[in-house]
Parts: C-alpha cells; sequence; structure tokens
C-alpha cells in the first residue's frame, strides 16, 4: 500500500522537492493544530499559549528577550571555541606523539562518558557561580567530541597517499596540514554538528542553575515569579538557537567539506 | 567468547582508574583544606557510608521515575518506529518533529512541565522520557531496516503479508540494534530524572544534588554523583547482561 503511494507521490511532484514538503509539513502542521486547540479550547496561555500570539509578545518582550539571548550566546561561543581550540591542539599532539597518545587517551575515553550536564553542580561546586561555570561547562562539552574525532580523523589518513608524502620527502609539517588536516575535516565537521547545538544547552543548563544572566537564567527567573508567558519565549528562543546552531554547521559542510564521500 | 574484553584490556583500564584516584588522594592531601570544593576520595567514601540510608531512600524516587521514564520511552519509539518503516512520508513529516523535541533542553522544559504536570512524579518521568526516548527511535528504526534486501524480496514473491515480514524478518534484524539502544537509553533515563529532580522537587537524588550545592556541602555533592552515576552504570550493566544472554553470539558473528 505504502509503495503504491510513494510511487504516485514520486510521479507527481518530484522526489526531493515531496521530501522537502513533507519534511516542514511536519513541523507546519504541528504549529497549526497547536494554534487550533489552543484557540478553541480556550487553554489558558500559561499552559500553552498561542502560536499567534508569541510573535506579538516576542516582539513586545524583545529587549529582554535579546538580554538574555546575548550572554547566552557569548557564553556559548566561547565554550564552543575554547572546546574545539583545546580538542584540536590535544588531538594534533596526541597524533604526533607517542608518549601523549599512551598517556592522554585512556583517561580521555574513560572521562568522555561522563554527561557534562550532570555534573554542572560539581563544576558550579568548584568554580564558584556565573561566567566561569558556563562558560567551562560549554568548552567541556565541545571539547569531548572534537578531540575524540579529530583523533580519528588525523589517524584517517589514505596510506598510499601517506606513503608517496614520504618518497617525496615531504616534512611533518606539510604531512599535517596538506594530508591529515584536509582528511579529518569530515570527521571535525560531524564533532560540530553535534556540539554547536550541545554548547547552548550546556550554556543554558549551567545559566539556569549557576548565573544571573542569559536565557538559562531567564526561564528559571521567570517561572518562579510566574511570568509564564516570559518563561514561554525564553524557552522557544532557546530552543530555536540550539536549531539553527545545527543548521548553521550543518550548511558550513555542505559549503566548505564538498570533496568528503557520503559517511 | 572473543567478544569478552580481554584480560589485560580490563587490568590496563583498572589500574588507570586506580592511578587517577591514588593521584586524587595525593593531591587532596597536599592541598590540605585548601581545595575544599574536591574533597579526597576517603572523605567521600566516608560520606557515602555515613548517609546510606539517605540514598536508598532518594535512589527509590529516582530509579522508578527513570524506570516508568524509560517504559513509557520505550513504547512510544519502537510505535514510532514501526510507523517509519510502513509509511516514507510520515517518517518524514515526523522525524524532524522529533528531532525538534530533542532540541528543547530538557532543563528549560521543567518549569514548562511542572506547570502541565504539577510536583509529583509525573513532570520527572517526562524529563526520563525526553532524555531516553531519541536514541530509541533512531536505533530501532535503523534495526528495523537493516533486514536483507534479498530476504524481504522473497518474502513478497511468497505473498508474505507486512505483519509476518515484520515478525520473521525485521523483529529479529532490529532485536540487536534495540538492546544497543537500551544500553544507551536506561543511562539516560536515569539521568534525566535526576535532571528532573534539580528543579520543584523535595526528593530523590537530583534534588539533593542541587541542595548539597546550594549548602556548599562538596562531601555530599561528590557521594551523591558517584550514587547516580552508579545508577545510570546499573541501567547500562543490566542490558549489557541482557544483550551477552541473549543475542551476544550471533551478533559477535556478525560483526
Amino acid at each position: 500500500m505504502n509503495l503504491s503511494a510513494t510511487a504516485t507521490i514520486r510521479h507527481g511532484l518530484g522526489p526531493r522537492l515531496q521530501s522537502g514538503l513533507l519534511k516542514v509539513g511536519g513541523l507546519a502542521a504541528l504549529v497549526v493544530v497547536w494554534q487550533i486547540v489552543t484557540a478553541t479550547l480556550g487553554v489558558p496561555s500559561y499552559i500553552l499559549p498561542e502560536p499567534s500570539q508569541l510573535g506579538p509578545g516576542l516582539l513586545q518582550d524583545r529587549n529582554q528577550i535579546l538580554d538574555g539571548l546575548r550572554p547566552l550566546l557569548v557564553q556559548s561561543a566561547l565554550g564552543f571555541a575554547f572546546g574545539n581550540a583545546f580538542g584540536i591542539v590535544l588531538a594534533a599532539l596526541v597524533n604526533r606523539f607517542a608518549t601523549v597518545r599512551v598517556t592522554v587517551m585512556p583517561v580521555a575515553l574513560a572521562v568522555r562518558s561522563i554527561p557534562i550536564v550532570a555534573i554542572t553542580p560539581l563544576i558550579t561546586l568548584i568554580l564558584g557561580f556565573g561566567l566561569k561555570t558556563t562558560v567551562t561547562v560549554a568548552t567541556l562539552i565541545t571539547f569531548f567530541p572534537a578531540f575524540i574525532n579529530m583523533v580519528r580523523g588525523l589517524a584517517a589518513v589514505d596510506r598510499e597517499a601517506l606513503q608517496l608524502f614520504r618518497t617525496l620527502d615531504a616534512g611533518e609539517l606539510t604531512v599535517f596540514w596538506k594530508l591529515r588536516w584536509p582528511s579529518a575535516m569530515p570527521y571535525f565537521f560531524s564533532a560540530l554538528k553535534v556540539t554547536a547545538p550541545a554548547a547552548i544547552l550546556g550554556a543554558t543548563v549551567a545559566e539556569y542553575i549557576a548565573s544571573n544572566s542569559g536565557l538559562g537564567y531567564m526561564i528559571q527567573n521567570a517561572s518562579t515569579n510566574f511570568q509564564y508567558r516570559l518563561m514561554w519565549e525564553a524557552t522557544i528562543v532557546t530552543t530555536a538557537a540550539v536549531i539553527v546552531a545545527f543548521a548553521v554547521v550543518s550548511w558550513l559542510e555542505t559549503m566548505l567539506v564538498r570533496w568528503a564521500p557520503e559517511r | 567468547m572473543t567478544h569478552l574484553p580481554s584480560f589485560r584490556h580490563w587490568a590496563r583500564r583498572v589500574a588507570a582508574v586506580l592511578g587517577v584516584l591514588v593521584a586524587w588522594q595525593v593531591a587532596a592531601q597536599l592541598a590540605d583544606g585548601r581545595a575544599r570544593a574536591v574533597p579526597p576520595p576517603t572523605a567521600i567514601l566516608q560520606t557515602l557510608a555515613a548517609n546510606w540510608d539517605l540514598f536508598v531512600g532518594d535512589l527509590q524516587y529516582t530509579l522508578l521515575e527513570a524506570a516508568a521514564g524509560f517504559l513509557i520511552a520505550v513504547v512510544i519509539a519502537v510505535g514510532l518506529a514501526l510507523v517509519f518503516i510502513r509509511s516514507r512520508p510520515a517518517e518524514l513529516g515526523l522525524y524532524n518533529i522529533a528531532v525538534a523535541m530533542h532540541s528543547i533542553p530538557f532543563i528549560a522544559i521543567v518549569p514548562i512541565l511542572v506547570i502541565w504536570l504539577g510536583n509529583g512524579y509525573s513532570p520527572k518521568i517526562a524529563v526520563a522520557v525526553l532524555a531516553s526516548f531519541f536514541p530509541i527511535l533512531v536505533n530501532t528504526t535503523r534495526g528495523l531496516r537493516a533486514v536483507d534486501e534479498q530476504t524481504t524480496h522473497l518474502l513478497r514473491v511468497l505473498d508474505a503479508s507486512w505483519w509476518q515480514v515484520l515478525t520473521k524478518v525485521r523483529w529479529p534484524t532490529a532485536l540487536p540494534y534495540l538492546l544497543t539502544a537500551f544500553k544507551v537509553g536506561a543511562p539516560s533515563a536515569v539521568l534525566g530524572a535526576t535532571i528532573g529532580e534539580w528543579i520543584g522537587s523535595q526528593t530523590g537524588l537530583g534534588y539533593r544534588i542541587l541542595s548539597a550545592m546550594f549548602n556548599f556541602d562538596p562531601d555530599l555533592l561528590w557521594a551523591t554523583m558517584v550514587v547516580s552515576a552508579l545508577a545510570a552504570l546499573a541501567g547500562f550493566l543490566l542490558f549489557d547482561l541482557l544483550e551477552r544472554l541473549t543475542v551476544g553470539r550471533w551478533v559477535a558473528e556478525a560483526r
């Protein structure tokens, strides 16, 4: 039954347009159902606000929301940058020096399974309230996937290409920049697709329990003060930021690592 | 036997963990109380032993929420995966909603869940569902799809119904994937329940963690962290054992 249905659809619209429409359509349908349910049943807006009222509300509260969004984005971006920088440098060292590999890898593999969000209270206890904790949480969340994937990527070079480089007497630096770095890029981008959203999520959680700025703090503060509209807006803007971060990284991947085979 | 990690592998791991613990103990002794936020392992162990009854009480709440959340997540995820393999348009439409829900920071919606569901078990169970649902959905869908094309074609030729294909081919193929998903999902449910208890709660490990943080009680905070880590690990080991007992042998061969 589903075979014939798909076939007619393919015939009518073309598969790519069709799948794109369905992907957007699912979310659009959700919003429409949400609108109809909230409007017709008269659901109180603190329980579930009408989507059509979210736009005007956001416009009205835009200064407050922007005051929360700015610190959130700054803290996530700092953590994201630090995490990637540390991850890449350490992966390069692991790749280059066997002693570093032997000492660092067992510890890193043991530590990477620790869920960073869950240990946020511990980090708060050690570093105190505020920027240090939020940035550290975002850094740690970014670091492990970046590091692990870069270690894999830098090692995943084509054997024959490496032999060719060696035969042509290429130095370690040349091998690194011309061969290892490009081969690592697809691995790095698959880490980025995890870490870009995760850095924002981590910063939000840290703000929620250990900060007095940012959207995470705003959600917490608004809910304790019964400012439900603001709470909903902050939650939706945070979620949107996470989705945008993922979309931007995915787009960059298609632009920058075109040569990479589908993995 | 081949899929059991070798003795040397385990010995090296245990040695690494012990090394870290000993170094930690020595460093904490040398710091001599200047780094109060990081107590030595022996102090954490003492707190653990002294407050055992407290932790057992907390665990009852957290584990109940985690188990309920996990079961609900499994039912929804497996049901949705069956819909996905049945209908491609439904998959395209619903998958993005699942991804969007997965992108919502759990902690951010806890206040909303409290408005919806009150202060009892329900909001924590809901967070546990959200935390464990997505990996189970992805893996189950992948597993149900991982069938041998020729086998399904053959069954179609033999006029097998969708249901027969599902029970005779897809389901057995999907089982190892399902168990892998459970190994990821069960610890996630424990952590989800714990994080759900951070807010608007007076019970459970998550409540204990945040109150220890706000009261600056490092020993209690670290000890509770150890308990919740062990609870998450137990979730993993449960399904790891189940995997070894059931599908372990033929999975190892296939790999």
